[in-house]
């Protein structure tokens, strides 16, 4: 009787410890998710992919980042256009979008296979009803300013985005093809947009605690939100089937908590949103987020083939306002963008959402999990077929290419090959071959810092100068802090020298020289720096047209931009002349090549701009007919330099027109001398100025020649007389102000 | 052994008891852990005294919300604001005088109730942004615009030199003068449509 009570006891007490343990599973996910994963949970055929449908809102259209697949540009053209041109304009989905840059095996970026294997259908401000619930409906002002005032604000219902997966109205793919769906979704549901406007309308000193009440209140409804949000989960994974495996990506971090000198960097730069305030939505994102991944595994474990991306890691320090690193997200814009749906009101949609380096930090989160149910298919593929061989990982598959000695110079070895994935590159008696058109990483895992050489002998390969490499071909990650020498993105690499990595740095290489249109391969010392060969590609290559605008954006740190040889076309070497490139806000710290607001871009050449200043481009060059210039930027998610350009509707500069025998005043606001650029050649005008002891000099007239440039000293007014009509403009943002009678400015 | 057990009052059923306890206790503690990482929890806080402590040069005053006297209703809010040239804005309220945050609520131009804090944008013709806001009766005007393009301190401007403040949780004005460090108040002699329209970001800058 007593054993039999024992044994009753002890089954209870089994009963109640696996009760707990359940319970600490259910409470505590981040230790249960320590446990390898395996994300493909479908059970039948499988199939090499191809095929991805891209849905969500403006984290997964690419808002904030044009060009977009249709603009207003096009549409006010002939105001004509296909249905789909004009949803992907109403939906603001981004050519530079990171589902764009998402690839599968054998077929590469999925931007370049649009309506094929790519179907993107994520719209800006979208919530989680509107995924299969309820029709989106976007406001948008058709025309020119007078036209918007007119005709007021017009609405189109935009498509349930399940639709391209039932192929109800729009083509989709195919029933039960889809192999992955990407959504971001949720956070206009949570009211992000309200969130982020509060913060920039009223100033936190007048109602400290609003901006934490305003999130409480949105929070007390959160259950719903995330009831709704699994919902649309449920709904694309029914649409889709279930092989398709939905990838929830989550939301990064929006502002920069950084501190400089002890003090929050936010506020010495944003001038309108407080640190307690970024801390606060931070906070709010995070929650948001871990209630994302909660509802994720939940969905997961209830047998949905889904999971959850978490791209906080990558954003970290990259939020908006950050100092150290890159901002991988918009700065808030007030201003309405040439893009935007509206063109009367304030508050562009732009604004706090990824620019370039965050979509690309976005796909290499998002294609990091694909590679791995890529990894988890393969293996199931080749049970399916019978297949022993498990090793199917896309590095296992691929080849090494380093198997001719390392030193021999040999034509007829393969070069650039189509090449997906990371692979191993073994260096034979410590040199390794690197092939032009491939990009490798060479990594320092050692605790020393170790050299590398250009072996002498590769002069084969030299060029005049002496340079192996002579146009951005080389490129240096984490050059502040892994990098003894060399400050530069780009370097020239000279035979017959060592270059230092440092430990735990690394060193990214792509060999392009276009010197040696004959030559295969070059040749590198490692002496122990492991060398990897990858597909990805360092540089990011921005097109600038004649007649449009761009803006780079900074970063923090001394970074450089190249502008490509492509241009050597003109009358003049350079691929931007006569004042159209014009540097912000320079100071004295600046190569002396930059030191005006004008500067001539040559080609081959490379630029550096510091601290908080942007550079703003406008190609329009009357020397060559290219109709672009090309200008490279490093490419890569940790990289410290991150610029992002941006194109902008207004030019940098403005055009002042004086009239003859009418006086004008320039003033010099900003704190730094200034310069202006007379666009005439025979005219001349007179200047009268203030002197340096501060005296109004009448007598001592400046004769100012066209086509110069001429510089303002800080703080000074000068008066300008003209005996003739003419032009000169000056930069939008320099501080010089121009005040006079019959005064125009034009754009 | 089994004898000190006995001595001490420890027998197997007390220590069956005892397990089945802990394991009460652990689930218990679980529950806990899931409760508490549920959606009760708020969103720091300011601590709304030692911020104007730290943030301004002097508090002025302090008042309860419900002892204030100048306490505008929502038509007087409007009429405060079309006095100065603002027409048709659209005016947000978002606390009641009890403190409860009632999102942001479109006041009625010709309601009776009264809040504690009005808010309005105004774009003015050069297309700068504006927060006209009204706390405890007084009006102040906030550069957006100017603020974003200047980096560093944000400005105010102000037809005093003490700013009245709004905290729902201990509610109460606080009459402050800020801290230059913190927010810097231009005083103007009226806060009107003609004074933004003038006011560029030169004549902000300079003021």
């Amino acid at each position: 009787m007593r054993e039999n009570h024992s044994k009753h006891m002890l089954k209870f007490i089994c009963i109640l410890l696996v009760i707990v343990l359940l319970t600490v599973e259910i409470s505590l996910p981040c230790f249960a998710d320590e446990k390898k994963t395996n994300y493909y949970s479908y059970k039948g055929p499988v199939k090499e992919s191809e095929i991805i449908v891209s849905l969500g809102d403006s984290y997964s259209s690419g808002e904030g980042m044009p060009p977009f697949y249709y603009s207003w540009e096009e549409w006010n053209k002939n105001r004509n256009c296909t249905l789909n041109e004009w949803m992907d304009l109403l939906a603001h989905r981004s050519k530079n979008s990171w589902p764009g840059m998402l690839t599968l095996e054998g077929i590469g970026q999925m931007k370049d296979h649009r309506d094929e294997n790519w179907f993107f259908f994520a719209v800006s401000g979208a919530e989680s009803k509107h995924i299969s619930k309820e029709q989106q409906i976007k406001e948008y002002q058709d025309g020119g300013l007078i036209e918007s005032l007119m005709n007021g604000t017009k609405t189109e219902e935009m498509p349930l985005q399940i639709e391209i997966l039932t192929n109800k109205g729009y083509q989709g793919p195919s029933k039960n093809t889809v192999d992955y769906v990407t959504i971001t979704i949720g956070g206009n549901d949570a009211g992000f947009g309200d969130i982020i406007t509060q913060c920039v309308l009223t100033p936190s000193y007048l109602c400290p605690n609003l901006l934490p009440n305003k999130l409480d209140t949105t929070w007390k409804g959160i259950d719903e939100i995330i009831e709704n949000i699994k919902d649309a989960y449920v709904d694309i994974a029914n649409a889709a089937g279930p092989q398709a495996h939905i990838i929830v990506a989550g939301y990064p971090t929006l502002f920069s908590e950084d501190l400089v000198n002890g003090k929050p960097w936010i506020d010495e730069i944003s001038g309108f949103i407080e640190y307690p305030e970024a801390v606060v939505v931070n906070e709010a994102v995070r929650k948001f987020n871990n209630r994302l991944a909660e509802t994720v595994d939940e969905c997961r474990k209830s047998g949905m083939n889904i999971s959850f991306v978490s791209v906080k890691d990558k954003f970290r320090g990259h939020e908006a306002y950050a100092f150290y690193e890159p901002a991988f997200i918009n700065q808030v814009e007030l201003i309405l963008q040439k893009e935007d749906l509206k063109n009367i009101g304030i508050g562009s949609a732009y604004s706090v959402h990824p620019n370039a380096a965050g979509a690309r930090a976005y796909a290499d989160c998002v294609q990091e999990r694909i590679n791995e149910v890529e990894a988890e298919k393969k293996i199931l593929l080749a049970e399916q077929e019978g297949r022993k061989d498990t090793k199917s990982s896309p590095e296992a598959t691929e080849a090494t290419t380093a198997d001719e000695t390392a030193l021999e110079i040999n034509t007829s070895v393969q070069t650039s090959d189509v090449f997906q994935g990371t692979e191993e590159v073994i260096p034979e008696s410590g040199y390794v071959k690197l092939f032009f058109g491939n990009t490798y990483i060479l990594s320092n895992k050692t605790d020393e810092s170790i050299t590398i050489k250009v072996p002498a002998h590769v002069d084969v390969f030299d060029h005049t100068n002496g340079n192996v490499n002579t146009r951005a071909d080389w490129i240096i990650e984490g050059a502040d802090g892994g990098l003894a020498l060399y400050h530069d993105d780009y370097i020239c690499f000279v035979s017959d020298k060592y270059y230092s990595i440092q430990s735990g740095s690394k060193m990214i290489i792509k060999p392009l020289s276009p010197y040696y249109s004959e030559a295969e391969f070059m040749v590198i010392q490692t002496n122990g720096v492991e060398v990897q060969r990858t597909n990805r590609d360092p540089f990011v290559r921005f097109f600038l047209y004649k007649g449009k605008n761009y803006r780079f954006t900074k970063i923090g740190v001394e970074r450089g931009i190249f502008i490509s040889a492509d241009c050597n076309t003109g009358k003049y070497s350079g691929a931007n002349i006569k004042g159209d490139v014009i540097i912000i806000y320079p100071d004295d710290s600046w190569q002396e090549s930059c030191r005006n607001d004008y500067i001539t871009f040559l080609n081959d050449a490379f630029y550096s701009f510091e601290g908080n200043a942007n550079i703003y481009i406008s190609p329009r060059s009357d020397y060559t007919n290219l109709d672009y210039v090309t200008a490279f930027v490093p490419n890569y998610p940790n990289w410290v330099n991150g610029l992002s350009c941006e194109e902008e509707n207004s030019p940098p500069y403005m055009y002042y027109t004086l009239e003859s025998g009418k006086t004008y005043t320039i003033n010099n606001s900003s704190n730094s001398s200034r310069s202006i650029w007379f666009d005439w050649t025979d005219n001349r005008v007179t200047i009268h100025y203030t002197n340096d002891n501060g005296e109004y000099v009448e007598d001592s007239h400046l004769t100012l020649y066209g086509s110069r440039t001429y510089s303002f000293s800080e703080k000074t007014i000068y008066t300008v007389e003209t005996d003739t009509s003419w032009t000169f403009f000056v930069p939008r943002h320099s501080g010089l102000k121009m005040e006079g009678t019959n005064l125009r400015w034009d754009d | 052994m089994r004898k000190r057990l006995l001595r001490k009052g420890l027998t197997r059923k007390n220590l069956v008891f005892i397990i089945i306890a802990s394991c009460l206790a652990i689930t218990a503690l679980c529950l806990i852990i899931v409760l508490t990482s549920g959606n009760d929890e708020n969103f720091a806080r300011i601590d709304v005294d030692e911020y104007y402590k730290d943030n301004s040069e002097k508090v002025v005053a302090t008042i309860k919300v419900h002892e204030a006297k100048t306490v505008l209703t929502e038509s007087e809010a409007q009429i405060l604001l079309m006095n100065r040239g603002f027409d048709n804005l659209v005016i947000f309220a978002q606390y009641d005088l009890d403190g409860r945050y009632i999102g942001s609520n479109e006041i009625n131009p010709n309601g009776t109730t009264k809040y504690p804090m009005y808010e309005a944008t105004y774009l003015d013709k050069q297309n700068a942004v504006w927060t006209l806001m009204i706390i405890n009766g007084q009006i102040t005007a906030y550069p957006v615009s100017y603020n974003m393009n200047s980096n560093g301190t944000p400005i105010i401007v102000s037809e005093e030199e003490t700013l009245m403040s709004y905290d729902a949780g201990t509610s109460k004005f606080y009459e402050t003068i800020p801290k230059g460090s913190s927010l810097s108040v231009k005083v103007v002699d009226r806060i009107d449509t003609e004074m933004l329209e003038n006011m560029t970001e030169e004549a902000l800058s300079q003021l």
